[in-house]
């Protein structure tokens, strides 16, 4: 007996739920995005982002003016995924160049350089190495903006958010008002 | 049933690429790639994460034997109790008695009250030191808020101390910035006969967040005993963030729970034995302040204090205990990147008993208080090889001073594979029963005249102790598939026996009494193998499976008069393996499958079963979700246990399906 009641109650449920949703599939339409999507491959994304609203200094580009390099600290596998995800984009008229480095020293020429979460014992090195440079630095490790880093990507209720670091924005001599903006989190020095 | 595993195994996958095909056509046109390449920063901030998750990735470095749950798998599988949640870690062994008591435990001694497994929720122990247990009928949590359950199988005796002997289980719920906004979630169904929820979140300037919440369900009852579940619970959390160096949590719970259930109640009067149907009432509340605090940039202090309150009374035995919990800890980086970690604790407890006919404590008021310390160091020996060496220092009541040492190994080759060893040793701490209980009941066989045992608590039991040794690989040959394996080999020694004294003759013609006391005087071994697997196969569908290979060996010392323990060597299942599907292939539904193999427990007579529970859940609006779930669907019903060897009659397991809607807002 109770078992029946348990199939009408989720039969009418069903059904419940079938009109409801005919009722206002027209307004979900626009919010057509993905729902979800890999971690790493949003954060691929998020990258691209990064580069288009922010403003380098005159002559950041002057070694090769046609590219826009990506450098990605960390695995192999990282860079591909990155690499795979951005294939044939553009940020302004420079196209994209990704570049792997296993220590920062390498990836000096880069206009932006992301961090990954392996190889977060690098961070003091890497922030020394880039120091005054115009390279917007991004990171995935907890701390990563608060001690001198640009961006930071965090998760929160199993979504991919930012943090930054307006000061060391400025001290790299970029303008990005719009991430400023955007920012859940802004971050101080520490 | 191997034959059953295989074809449900089969089924997903054949699901998966049915589904996926369905799929493909429409997807084709907007490519999703594209698609999210070209979207806005907040609408990537909207997006969320599917995939191996970073906890696994993460997990890479670790060198012991852990699962992470996170809050969403919990909800996935539909579970809506804390031990049917934990049914997806290998290595653990989770039977139902009835619909309110189970039997969980770590690496085997599978029992109602399974002695060497440790529970914490936020870091509040519930593990009670009157039996060495958890009480899992009033244990609860707001499953939808719970972050994750990190589960630790083998030793965590260097950390967390006596008990954590074969594993602990930390439930961790969300922070109050993680639950923001109105949830309410209420359903019906036929075990689940009806639940609901409701939780609020919000912030109070920009760095106090909050959440208050309440639940109260009502279940069963199983197959053969009277055993409904009903109760409720409520709770808060506050998490304050003054400055970015300072976090303090405060947050407390408040719990009321019947839980009826079929008993054997023995007395040492005639008729001896009586069987009752009963309900145990649990109550209590806690209240928790944590504060974190940066000293130093290199420089972490962790202070927390709890408060917790616990009631409950049943036919055999009533008890209220107050705990006060206060804990210390410290980590330092130091020098060629070592992480030191330095912890002080002190517990006070006070247990009052309501002696009956059937169990008799001799101090029914007791004081107990246990201060402990312990100081671990991760060293980085080599770019790739990580050592971790640390101890317990721990005083109690009964046994005095322990020493719980540990040393762990980490090797990683390769970004994608890491090697792990473990050696430790862990004790197991006297229970108040163990030391002064006195318990009555008949002996299970009829004799004439009836034989009446007599068990007794000592003060001379000992801690029961364990060397451990563990050996574990994780690889990743694929960025879709993520492969764990870890092996132990166990040796205990002290093992709690019940040793025969002669016959007393004080109460013929009515009865003969048959002293027990309990001992010390057996040693065992167990070993085994754990495996966990991950796979994305594609995009929308993760295939999850476990398998558990387990032996164990008792023995007992020579000189022991004890009448069997040793058989409790077959109370635990030698072969357990489970296969999951998670499918997110049509938009806006998600789809799971679990099965789920148990081999015989020889010792309790309980046979092999294979079971297995589906939830499908549709969001009909952005806000709104309807979800269908059926559990253990393959059977009628099904014994996961027998009577337990107090007085606690086991029910069998029958289908259930549920029905409930969540409207956040």
């Amino acid at each position: 007996m109770k078992a029946r009641c348990g199939v009408a109650v989720a039969l009418l449920l069903a059904l419940l739920a079938r009109g409801l949703r005919a009722e206002f599939s027209s307004s979900q339409a626009a919010a057509s995005l993905q729902d979800t999507a890999p971690e790493a491959e949003l954060k691929a994304f998020f990258l691209l982002n990064f580069s288009r609203f922010t403003e380098w200094p005159e002559g950041a580009f002057a070694a090769s003016p046609d590219e826009f390099r990506i450098g990605v600290l960390g695995s192999e596998s990282a860079l591909e995924l990155i690499q795979r995800k951005l294939a044939g984009k553009s940020v302004g008229k420079r196209a994209l160049k990704f570049v792997r480095g296993s220590t920062p020293g390498e990836l000096k020429s880069c206009a932006l350089v992301f961090v990954t979460d392996a190889e977060r014992a690098q961070i003091p090195a890497v922030l020394a190495e880039f120091k005054g440079r115009p390279i917007l630095t991004v990171g995935e490790s907890e701390g990563f903006a608060e001690s001198g880093g640009i961006l930071n990507f965090y998760v929160e209720e199993n979504k991919v958010k930012y943090e930054i670091n307006p000061d060391a924005l400025s001290r790299a001599q970029l303008k990005a008002t719009k991430l400023i903006v955007a920012a859940p989190k802004k971050v101080k020095d520490r | 049933m191997q034959k059953l595993f295989l074809l449900i195994g089969t089924t997903l996958l054949f699901l998966a690429r049915a589904l996926a095909a369905q799929q493909e056509p429409e997807k084709k046109p907007q490519k999703p790639d594209q698609d999210l390449s070209e979207l806005s920063l907040e609408d990537l901030m909207k997006v969320e994460i599917t995939s191996v998750s970073k906890s696994e990735h993460s997990l890479m470095d670790t060198p012991a034997a852990v699962t992470v749950i996170r809050g969403d798998d919990i909800r996935r599988t539909g579970a809506t109790t804390i031990a049917e949640a934990l049914r997806l870690v290998p290595g653990l062994s989770v039977a139902r008695l009835s619909s309110n008591k189970w039997l969980v435990a770590s690496r085997g001694f599978s029992d109602l009250f399974s002695t060497k497994l440790l529970v914490l929720i936020d870091g509040r122990s519930v593990y009670t030191p009157l039996f060495s247990g958890v009480l899992w009928p009033a244990l609860d949590v707001d499953l939808e808020d719970v972050d994750r359950i990190e589960v630790i199988r083998g030793p965590g005796a260097t950390v967390w101390g006596a008990n954590a002997v074969n594993g602990v289980i930390n439930i961790i719920t969300k922070k109050a910035k993680d639950t923001q906004g109105g949830r309410v979630t209420a359903g019906a169904g036929t075990q689940e006969r009806a639940f609901g929820s409701a939780r609020w979140g919000g912030m109070v300037g920009d760095d106090l967040a909050y959440r208050v919440y309440g639940k109260s369900f009502s279940r069963g009852p199983g197959k053969g005993v009277d055993d409904d579940w009903d109760g409720s619970q409520g709770g808060f959390r506050f998490d304050w963030t003054p400055r970015p160096s300072d976090s303090v949590t405060f947050q407390g719970d408040y719990y009321s729970v019947l839980a009826d259930g079929t008993q054997t109640i023995f007395s040492a009067a005639a008729p001896f034995s009586q069987i009752t149907n009963q309900a145990t009432q649990y109550s209590g509340g806690n209240l928790l302040l944590r504060w974190e605090h940066e000293l130093a940039p290199d420089s972490k202090l962790r202070t927390q204090f709890y408060y917790d309150h616990a009631e409950y009374q049943q036919p055999v035995i009533q008890e209220l205990r107050d705990t006060l919990d206060f804990d210390l800890q410290h980590q330092l980086k130091l020098f060629w990147g070592q992480q030191l970690t330095s912890g002080l604790g002190y517990r006070w407890g006070r247990s009052t008993i309501d002696n009956t006919p059937s169990a008799a404590f001799n101090h029914p008021h007791k004081v107990s208080d246990i201060a402990s310390a312990f100081i671990q160091d991760e060293i980085p020996l080599h770019e790739t090889v990580k050592m971790t060496i640390g101890s317990k220092f721990e005083y109690n009541n009964y046994t005095g001073f322990e020493i719980e040492p540990g040393l762990r190994l980490s090797w990683r080759p390769a970004e994608n594979h890491s090697v792990w060893f473990s050696a430790a040793r862990a004790v197991r701490t006297p229970s108040q029963a163990e030391d002064d209980l006195t318990f009555a009941y008949t002996n299970l066989q009829p004799t004439t005249p009836p034989t009446l045992i007599r068990v007794a608590g000592s003060h001379d039991f000992e801690s029961e102790t364990m060397t451990a040794l563990e050996l574990g690989y994780r690889v990743q040959p694929l960025e879709s598939v993520t492969l764990d394996i870890a092996t132990f080999d166990n040796h205990y020694s002290d093992l709690r026996t019940s040793e025969a004294g002669p016959p007393d003759p004080s109460l013929l013609p009515a009865a003969v009494v048959l002293p027990l006391t309990f001992g010390n005087k057996m040693h065992g071994h167990t070993w085994g193998v754990e495996v966990a697997a991950a796979w994305q196969a594609m995009e929308g569908v993760r295939l999850q499976g476990g398998y558990t290979f387990f032996r164990m060996n008792l023995e007992l010392d020579s000189g022991s008069t004890d009448l069997g323990s040793n058989t409790a060597e077959k109370n635990d299942p030698q072969n357990q393996a489970f296969l999951r599907g998670v499918f997110d292939v049509v938009k806006d539904v998600q789809f799971d499958l679990v099965g789920r193999y148990v081999s015989r427990l020889q010792g309790r007579g309980v046979g092999a079963y294979t079971e297995m529970d589906a939830r499908i859940a549709w969001k009909i609006l952005p806000k709104l979700e309807a979800a269908l779930v059926g559990q253990n669907l393959l059977q009628k019903e099904h014994f996961e246990s027998s009577n337990s060897s107090f007085s606690d009659h086991a029910s069998q397991v029958p289908r259930g399906v549920y029905a409930s809607l969540t409207w956040r807002f």
